[in-house]
């Protein structure tokens, strides 16, 4: 092999199509452009608040989404850039001088997110202390075409530099204020999910680091203070949508499915360690598994985070249970504690590191499988229990046949195939000898008529049996079909 | 390629028909799309791939219903919120609630310009004949709109005044002074036959200056005095339903309007200042032959509950002086209270900033208009029964139990004079402790129950000082068995 020597002097070409890679192309939903901006806000006020603390509870992101001329902006009041590194903040890719654990968002790709779904992207931001405004105007559809253009010669760092426009200019307001804005404008996404104000506040709910809401969830203020002791990235965030403070969904009362609904009445709360120490940190909410949570409720699955913010949806544990679907039996989250649990640059899932797989084993011992088991045994508790009803009910219907007469051969050989094949079920809790005794009995049953009305002449008789057993057979509820009987039993054949 | 069109009115009580989507209707049938329409959240079209779907939308206290019915067809089009339009009054007085609520950006006021929905020629759909036939598919036993025999339509558009208390300077900013009735007319005969009355919903029609036309055309429409209805043959009626202002009334113009079967004429009187003008008004129209008048009554705007009274009286006495007048027009005045609600309010209780009325009197009137349906009696024997001799023992009805409002009255009252005698014995009691009641303890009854929960009169009780409030306040807490005990008696 030759070996080729001039290589230092050779510098790689970043080529322009990884600039649709980092934006159009990173995202499967447009909204989840908003939780890079929220995840890069959340930073810097977290960077501001390191040198005021009290400014924390004062600290908020504002969203607001203007239908009329279709734009959308993320304003934080964190530390802002300070105008001489401005341009460099907002041109540069991949550049991030943020910690891997210590900040949500550190590879410094984050803000192309809204390059796809805009016409003009607009970062403006101001430091403390400082009487200049930096703005950079990116012009997305330039950007796109030149990106898609036959052009190979342009690379990256050129369509950027071709495509925006920054400028420092003298700030109006108060010299104290500190702020970035992300502004989208003309905006353009599937759906038009972007302008669309309630999936955007549900979205934020269920994936920013917002709070509970301590007004509809009473355990809210019980898990935020056991988040705060174990897990040390927990933080939460006033977020405002169009005027309207964002919180999570949890709340005590839900419904499972359209008809029934449960109370959370209790939480537990789970340590996921490998032995060594903490993984992750997590509660569950003390449900009576009664079903499916219903999907509207926005909390159905545990659902996993880190720093606060949901990695991937809310099915990305499912697979861990023996059935997919139990996970939506359950409502609760799992807060990553182990700084060596990266989430991926689409924040779906975690990098790939032997500690992800420790985590996935976790979950799976300490939630997955004895959750799963939990649910099964509670639903055949159920299907016992309605079982037990049932056959309470066929052995009085029986016992009533019996004394009173059947109403129609169906009826009577429902009821005996029934109890048969409960007979031939040999569960413990049915009495087989009760059982065995009943089936004799209805089996050499009479009719109601040749008990209870010897009187009737033959032939009126056996129209009135034929009149009874096409009621039976016609009628959909068999007690419909019972109770019609009775009436006309009550009504015309009075003894 | 021909569309699939819904159209839907949420299901709130409304009789006039939605004139919005009746003329969207007509729109997309002469492209050659197929339109539906229906009331409310219906599963079935849900079911169905629809191209478009058009939302409309009314009074902004209907605002739970209106975001449940807008939300659910947001889900009938999987959230492809460029195929759901949604207009009409409430879109257009509320546009940012609406779309903070729904994600769908309203469209604001008429289809008066090609370029509000996606059109691909330059039709004004505010132009269009109203489809009749799409209320069929939803009017059946229960359901059933007002006026679906009648030509709805406009001579103006907007208005030039620009009161605090009504919408359409914001609906209709500008002021059209005329629209062509004949043509309107002569479209909904051509597609829909033959309609009995005519239903103008102007503004403000006396403030155009093409009035004369406005009076001609509407003749020429077939709707001159002793006109009849080829279909029926029974006489025709024209009504502005939206009133006439009394302000803009002159000689001149009545003189035209008593060219056409004016039934019921309307004209508002909206404040007490106005009431000489608007005396003059009625007294004009009454002059020009004008018999049967409907006149709206504003409250809970700026006024108070004794001017309210006042401006009933005033109809009351109008009408004694046409009865007693030798004309021979037998001019007879209803007066038909409108509860102000603010523009933005989304439910009916909403606050107005009115001092002088509140939950209790208003929902003391409902109770009184409930017996006529909405509508003053304009006879004086009913009205002093029901509304009281004068301003004050109208506000001491407004004060009693719901209850004791609806039961005041014994038996065949009509056949005893005395007024005080025609009432109850618990209503008797009532008023003994309200007649003998001191301002400050009537200042505190009326504190007490403004809020019209009784949750919280009963939490007051207990701190009320004195023994005959206390009382007054007993029977608002015990009236069902009250009432129930006087019945077994």
């Amino acid at each position: 092999m030759k070996l080729i020597n001039n290589t230092t002097t050779k510098k790689p070409i970043i080529g322009k199509h990884v600039l649709d890679t980092l934006s159009i192309g990173m995202y499967n939903n447009p909204l989840m452009v908003l939780r890079e901006y929220i995840q890069n806000s959340t930073d810097a006020i977290d960077d501001f608040c390191k040198t005021d603390k009290a400014f924390r509870s004062k600290a908020k992101i504002t969203i607001n989404i203007n239908g009329v001329n279709r734009s959308l902006s993320v304003r934080d009041d964190g530390i802002g850039i300070p105008a001489p590194k401005a341009w460099d903040v907002i041109h540069n890719l991949g550049k991030s001088t943020k910690k891997v654990f210590y900040n949500r968002g550190f590879r410094g790709i984050g803000r192309l997110g809204g390059l796809g779904y805009c016409e003009k992207l607009i970062f403006i931001t101001k430091a403390r202390g400082e009487n200049k405004v930096s703005t950079s105007i990116w012009d997305c559809n330039k950007l796109r075409n030149l990106v898609v253009s036959e052009n190979t010669s342009i690379d990256a760092s050129a369509i950027i530099k071709n495509t925006t426009n920054f400028s420092c200019e003298k700030y109006s307001g108060d010299t104290k204020d500190h702020f970035f804005i992300v502004e989208m404008q003309n905006i353009k996404s599937s759906r038009d999910v972007l302008m669309d104000v309630p999936a955007v506040r549900s979205y934020i709910a269920q994936v920013a680091p917002v709070p509970f809401n301590k007004g509809s969830f009473s355990k809210a203020s019980q898990i935020e203070k056991v988040l705060r002791t174990k897990v040390p990235s927990y933080e939460t965030y006033k977020i405002y949508v169009n005027d309207e403070q964002i919180f999570k969904p949890y709340k005590d009362r839900i419904c499972i499915g359209k008809s029934v609904t449960d109370k959370i009445s209790d939480v537990d709360f789970i340590e996921l360690g490998n032995g060594s120490g903490i993984l992750a940190y997590g509660w569950v909410a003390n449900l009576q598994l009664l079903g499916m949570i219903d999907g509207s409720e926005n909390i159905d699955g545990m659902r996993i985070r880190i720093g606060n913010i949901l990695i991937g949806d809310k099915d990305n544990l499912s697979e861990f249970f023996k059935e997919r679907r139990f996970n939506s039996y359950l409502a609760g989250e799992i807060h990553i504690v182990d700084s060596r649990l990266v989430p991926n640059s689409r924040r779906d899932d975690f990098e790939d590191n032997g500690v992800k797989d420790e985590l996935y084993d976790c979950f799976i011992k300490e939630i997955g499988i004895p959750l799963s088991r939990r649910i099964r045994e509670m639903s055949d508790v159920r299907s016992q229990q309605r079982n037990l009803a049932r056959y309470g009910y066929l052995v009085e219907t029986a016992k009533k046949i019996i004394n009173n007469g059947y109403f129609s051969t169906v009826q009577k050989k429902k009821i005996i195939d029934e109890l048969k094949r409960i007979q031939e079920s040999k569960k413990e809790d049915i009495n087989i000898d009760e059982c065995k005794t009943i089936i004799e009995g209805i089996a050499k049953s009479r009719h109601f008529l040749d008990i209870n009305h010897k009187g009737i002449s033959g032939k009126l008789k056996d129209t009135i049996r034929v009149i009874f057993e096409i009621i039976y057979q016609k009628c959909s509820s068999k007690q419909e079909a019972e109770n019609t009987i009775e009436y006309i039993i009550r009504k015309v054949l009075k003894k | 390629m021909n569309k699939n069109i819904l159209l839907v009115e949420p299901a709130y009580r409304g009789k006039y028909p939605p004139l919005g989507l009746m003329k969207i209707s007509t729109y997309h049938k002469l492209k050659g799309d197929k339109v539906v329409f229906v009331r409310g959240c219906n599963p079935k079209v849900s079911m169905e791939h629809w191209d478009r779907i058009y939302i409309t939308t009314l009074f902004t206290y209907n605002w739970d219903e209106t975001v449940k019915t807008i939300l659910f067809y947001k889900g009938t089009l999987f959230n492809i919120a460029g195929k759901c339009f949604v207009g009409g009054i409430l879109a257009t007085l509320m546009p940012k609630e609406l779309f903070d609520a729904t994600g769908i950006q309203p469209i604001g006021g008429l289809l008066d310009t090609p370029n509000k929905i996606p059109q691909d020629d330059n039709t004004i759909i505010d132009d269009l004949p109203p489809d009749y036939e799409i209320l069929k598919q939803v009017e059946n036993s229960n359901f059933k709109y007002a006026y679906s025999d009648t030509y709805l339509g406009y001579a103006t558009r907007g208005c030039v005044n620009n009161c605090k208390f009504c919408a359409v300077s914001t609906l209709e900013p500008n002021f059209i002074p005329y629209k062509k009735i004949v043509e309107l007319v002569k479209g909904i005969d051509e597609q829909s036959g033959e309609k009995q009355n005519l239903l103008l919903m102007d503004n403000n029609v006396l403030a155009s200056n093409k009035f004369d036309q406005i009076i001609d055309d509407i003749k020429n429409a077939g709707f001159a005095k002793g006109g009849m209805c080829v279909k029926t043959r029974r006489r025709r009626y024209v009504d502005f339903n939206q009133g006439l202002d009394g302000r803009l009334l002159t000689e001149e113009k009545m003189k035209r309007l008593a060219e056409i079967p004016l039934n019921p004429m309307r004209i508002a009187f909206d404040d007490i200042k106005l009431k000489n003008i608007y005396i003059k008004a009625v007294r004009l129209a009454h002059k020009y032959g004008q018999e049967s008048m409907s006149n709206y009554i504003l409250y809970n705007y700026k006024d108070t509950p004794e001017d309210f009274y006042e401006r009933l009286k005033i109809n009351i006495d109008l009408n004694e002086e046409f009865s007693k007048d030798k004309s021979g027009v037998r001019t007879v005045i209803y007066s038909f209270p409108m509860r102000y609600i603010p523009l933005n309010a989304k439910d009916r209780d909403a606050y107005t900033g009115n001092l002088y009325w509140n939950k209790r009197y208003l929902r003391s009137l409902k109770v009184i208009l409930n017996v006529t349906k909405g509508s003053v009696m304009p006879g004086p024997e009913f009205f002093y029964q029901a509304f009281g001799e004068n301003a004050d023992e109208f506000k001491s009805i407004l004060l009693m139990p719901e209850e004791f409002i609806r039961n005041r009255l014994v038996a065949n009252w009509r056949k005893i004079s005395d007024p005080v005698k025609r009432l109850k014995p618990y209503v008797k009691e009532w008023r003994k402790d309200y007649y003998a009641s001191s301002k400050e303890e009537r200042e505190e009854l009326i504190n007490m129950l403004s809020s019209n929960n009784i949750e919280v009169i009963r939490g007051l009780y207990e701190t009320v000082l004195s023994r005959r409030v206390k009382r007054m306040l007993g029977y608002h807490i015990e009236e069902e068995s009250i009432i129930k005990h006087e019945a077994h008696k």
